[in-house]
């Protein structure tokens, strides 16, 4: 315990521009892989240093070797030109290095101030709350971070946490702040909040920041250098100035990836699903959904626009039968559907992409023949005498597997072992492939890097040929423009409006989207 | 040094089988300590429990009849609890299928074997099934947790037959808490003169029928998938309440067979104290053998060997085991099986501190 101090005062006298961290040679193996082949890294004080990279492109185990979670295989660490090794979390911690995970670590029955002082090593054996409550006060009014340090976590919000354990790794003396996907989480609104309290951060206490996303337009507003990797291996260091969305996302995926999705246009045939009135409660038993009511035709994209917890999943959950509507019709194909069981709506030709591809849309224990079979097992033509004809459906497995191009080492692999961008693509293969008249896509590239993205978009696009109708739910307002035909932001249950994509001003529709009504 | 724990990804065999031996080796271990402080050498003591179990002709018979039990009653455990609902009323469900048996027998005593036995086997495991099925549906339908009611039925199920037998209707006059005998259509024969009836043959077959039903049929694979993942069995349009009800339905049927096992082919009469628990054994069983119905054949067998030498031990001359000393070994071996299950789901590593 004496070391740690002293390894602290590493720290002092750093000036803004001055290089404080030096990765050298980083190089990591797991078993079969080479995630990390001879990285350099640096980082200099006052900076924000975005690290990009694809999903499996070595971030996560660059950042975890430089907290200490891994061990490098071969190559050194320097803090201020001084060798060191950093053997555990502890040893990052008390060079000044903090780290924020994806899946946060905080005690939600807690108040916000208990869980930044718990185990802080200044909290000592007698509790100083007091100081610690002012001191906290003084942080969050220096960064314009509004939060009730008294409320209990779970009361907060995801980005309120988020905005906690940022506070939290601060206020241990973390000076080079590690954020993992921070954004990934986070509502429009928060994610603003977040970035300009980070900027603040750089700026004023000489937090060094490197950042890790695949959300380009918000690496490209907030750092002010970056380092992108593929494949393990250092792609290039760059400035921020003059970097393009275009160009990144070439470093990263390896090949031109088209941000504007092609629009195919296709004559919109006759109106597949009809919804009137239709509502709904949320799990907490609150009206999420108030008297929705569109329509959608054949090789028509109706996108809902919003910010999630207005009610789209809801109504996505409704369609779908797996929420009860508490109100209204859905009219599919002219056949009144409002009670129509789940299997009943697969088998009559709607297709549901779940927002929640884990826990909803895959079976992680299953193989991914299992996994396909989750909408084929009810198919007359995929089973005969109750018997299951696994051959036939692996045979089906293998064509999705190499037709939406998953990266699997076979059709026997468990799904949980997928990563997210591989997992949707399975997913949509699977949905797709039973050529559904409606398909309802639920955030559907939520998560997933540039390529995947792309790669779903274009998909969801190109299914317009085949006369299905679309109903997409998403966060991402550039994505509902580029891929709908119809747009209809959702705010607190309702549409706010129900444009058709010539008419749709980007502005209008974020506003929107925040509860704006349109002006008439 | 420190030690880690990390979670498995898969099981090999080899691995379930290493753990087995191991949780084998341990349990014999502890119960030493009971053999040491009777005086009496263990291995002595374990040579005696295999040698009155498995090279004894009338053991050996004797641990195959069980087994015929045991089997359905581990099955009955396994199939519910593979779509995720946890059936400890096996037990009752038993009793059920011993109380219908005996009904039928009692309510048809002139039908020739050939319908009478079917008929009895059918309404053993419709009123198994029944009793099993009430949970099911209530599971299904509003979410009751199974754990507590199919508990709570057992002891419904017991007392029911206590009714019957003791001053009740089916009262045998000359032995008291037993009812009247099976008439003799009504009682399935047995092998040769071994004692073991034809129902082991019954139960074997179950089990590699459970096996490929669970594998390779469209409903096996719906039950399957609620086990693994509710959320996802549901999206993909699979009824759980269906579900629930159809594995409670098979469950509760297979621990009624082995009612009519024990109340036709062995006892040849119901009894208030047919089951010693038996139906608690097949959750025991069940774990051990990893869910999987093949493994609970050979499961079901070596254990009720165990506990069938164990018994004896006491009766066994040169050894004059005390009184209650099975019930100690039954308990240790059952503790440290369950117990090492842990070491299916993670694996330890030491690794060095800092390094």
């Amino acid at each position: 315990m004496e070391k740690r101090p002293e390894q602290r005062s590493l720290w002092k006298g750093i000036k803004r521009g001055e290089t404080v961290l030096e990765m050298k040679g980083i190089t990591k193996r797991f078993p079969g892989v080479l995630a990390n082949d001879h990285i350099d890294f640096d980082i200099k004080a006052g900076e924000i240093h975005a690290l990009l990279g694809e999903n499996g492109a070595g971030k996560t185990t660059l950042m975890n070797i430089l907290y200490g979670i891994l061990q490098p295989d071969e190559g050194e660490i320097y803090v201020q030109g001084k060798k060191v090794r950093i053997r555990s979390p502890l040893d990052a911690i008390s060079l000044g290095i903090g780290m924020v995970h994806q899946h946060r670590k905080l005690v939600p029955a807690h108040t916000v101030l208990e869980n930044i002082i718990l185990g802080h090593p200044r909290a000592g054996k007698v509790l100083n709350v007091r100081r610690a409550e002012e001191e906290l006060k003084g942080l969050c009014k220096k960064y314009g971070i509004k939060i009730d340090l008294r409320a209990k976590v779970w009361q907060l919000s995801a980005g309120e946490r988020q905005m906690v354990e940022i506070i939290k790794a601060i206020y241990r003396g973390a000076k080079l702040l590690i954020l993992d996907e921070p954004t990934s989480v986070l509502t429009p609104p928060e994610t603003r909040q977040l970035l300009m309290s980070l900027k603040v951060m750089a700026r004023d206490e000489l937090a060094i920041i490197p950042f890790i996303t695949h959300k380009l337009p918000i690496v490209l507003k907030i750092s002010d250098r970056m380092t992108v990797l593929r494949n393990g291996k250092v792609v290039s260091h760059l400035k921020t100035k003059g970097a393009t969305m275009r160009s990144l996302a070439k470093m990263m995926v390896g090949r031109e990836v088209l941000f504007r999705t092609k629009k195919v246009e296709v004559k919109r045939g006759k109106p597949i699903i009809e919804v009137r009135n239709l509502s709904a409660l949320s799990d907490k038993g609150v009206l999420a959904l108030k008297n929705a009511s569109f329509s959608i035709r054949e090789g028509e994209i109706f996108g809902i626009a919003g910010v999630s917890g207005n009610g789209q999943h809801e109504l996505a959950e409704v369609l779908m039968g797996l929420r009860k509507a508490t109100g209204g019709k859905v009219i599919f194909r002219g056949r009144d559907i409002t009670d129509s069981s789940i299997l009943e709506r697969w088998k009559t030709g709607i297709g549901y992409i779940p927002s929640e591809r884990v826990e909803v849309g895959s079976i992680g224990d299953f193989s991914l023949v299992e996994n396909i079979a989750m909408n084929l097992y009810f198919d007359n033509s995929f089973s005969r005498w109750g018997l299951l004809d696994y051959k036939k459906i692996r045979k089906h497995t293998e064509e999705a597997i190499s037709e939406f191009d998953v990266m699997a080492p076979s059709a026997d692999t468990k799904a949980k072992h997928l990563s997210g961008g591989n997992l949707q693509k399975l997913i949509l293969a699977r949905v797709l492939s039973r050529e559904p008249q409606l398909l309802i896509a639920n955030l559907p590239t939520h998560g997933l890097d540039v390529g995947a993205t792309e790669f779903v978009r274009n998909k969801l696009v190109e299914s317009k040929k085949e006369k299905i109708g679309i109903l997409l739910i998403s966060e991402d307002l550039d994505e509902v423009l580029s891929v709908s035909d119809t747009i209809a932001p959702i705010y607190e249950g309702e549409f706010m409006e129900i444009v058709p994509s010539e008419k749709a001003r980007r502005d209008e529709i974020g506003t929107m989207m925040a509860g704006a009504r349109p002006k008439r | 040094m420190r030690l880690r724990l990390e979670k498995r990804i898969a099981v090999p065999p080899r691995v379930s089988l290493m753990v087995a031996i191991l949780s084998l080796v341990l349990a014999f271990a502890v119960f030493s300590i009971v053999f040491l402080q009777s005086g009496i050498n263990p291995l002595t003591g374990y040579k005696e429990i295999f040698r009155l179990a498995f090279f004894t002709k009338y053991g050996l018979y004797k641990v195959i009849e069980r087994t015929a039990c045991l089997l359905p009653l581990t099955l009955a455990f396994i199939i519910p609890v593979k779509a995720g609902i946890w059936n400890i009323g096996a037990e009752g469900q038993f009793y059920m299928g011993a109380i219908a048996a005996t009904g039928i027998s009692f309510a048809f005593p002139n039908l020739p074997m050939g319908v009478l036995i079917p008929l009895m086997i059918l309404g053993a495991m419709a009123l198994g099934g029944g009793w099993a099925a009430i949970v099911g549906y209530l599971k299904g339908k509003v979410g009751v947790n199974e754990i507590v009611t199919t508990l709570l039925l057992n002891y419904v199920a017991i007392l029911t037959s206590y009714t019957l037998v003791v001053n009740g209707p089916w009262t045998d006059p000359t032995r008291v808490p037993y009812s009247r005998q099976i008439p003799a259509n009504g009682c399935i024969p047995q092998i040769g003169n071994t004692g073991i009836p034809y129902t082991i043959f019954i139960a074997i077959g179950l089990a590699i029928l459970l096996f490929f039903f669970l594998k390779k049929t469209r409903l096996g694979y719906e039950i399957r998938a609620c086990g693994h993942s509710p959320a996802g069995a549901r999206y993909s349009g699979i009824s759980f309440l269906k579900i629930s009800l159809i594995t409670m339905l098979i469950g509760g049927a297979l621990a009624g067979i082995a009612g009519f096992h024990q109340a036709s082919g062995v006892l040849g009469r119901l009894r208030y104290d047919i089951s010693k628990g038996w139906g608690f054994y097949g959750i025991v069983f069940g774990l051990v053998a990893g869910l999987n119905p093949l493994i609970a054949i050979v499961v079901s067998f070596f254990f009720m060997g165990l506990i069938y030498g164990a018994n004896n031990l006491q009766m066994s001359p040169e050894i004059g085991m005390k009184f209650g000393g099975a019930a100690v070994f039954i308990g240790v071996m059952f503790v440290i099986f369950i117990a090492s299950q842990f070491f299916l789901r993670y694996k330890i590593r030491w690794t060095r501190r800092g390094g």
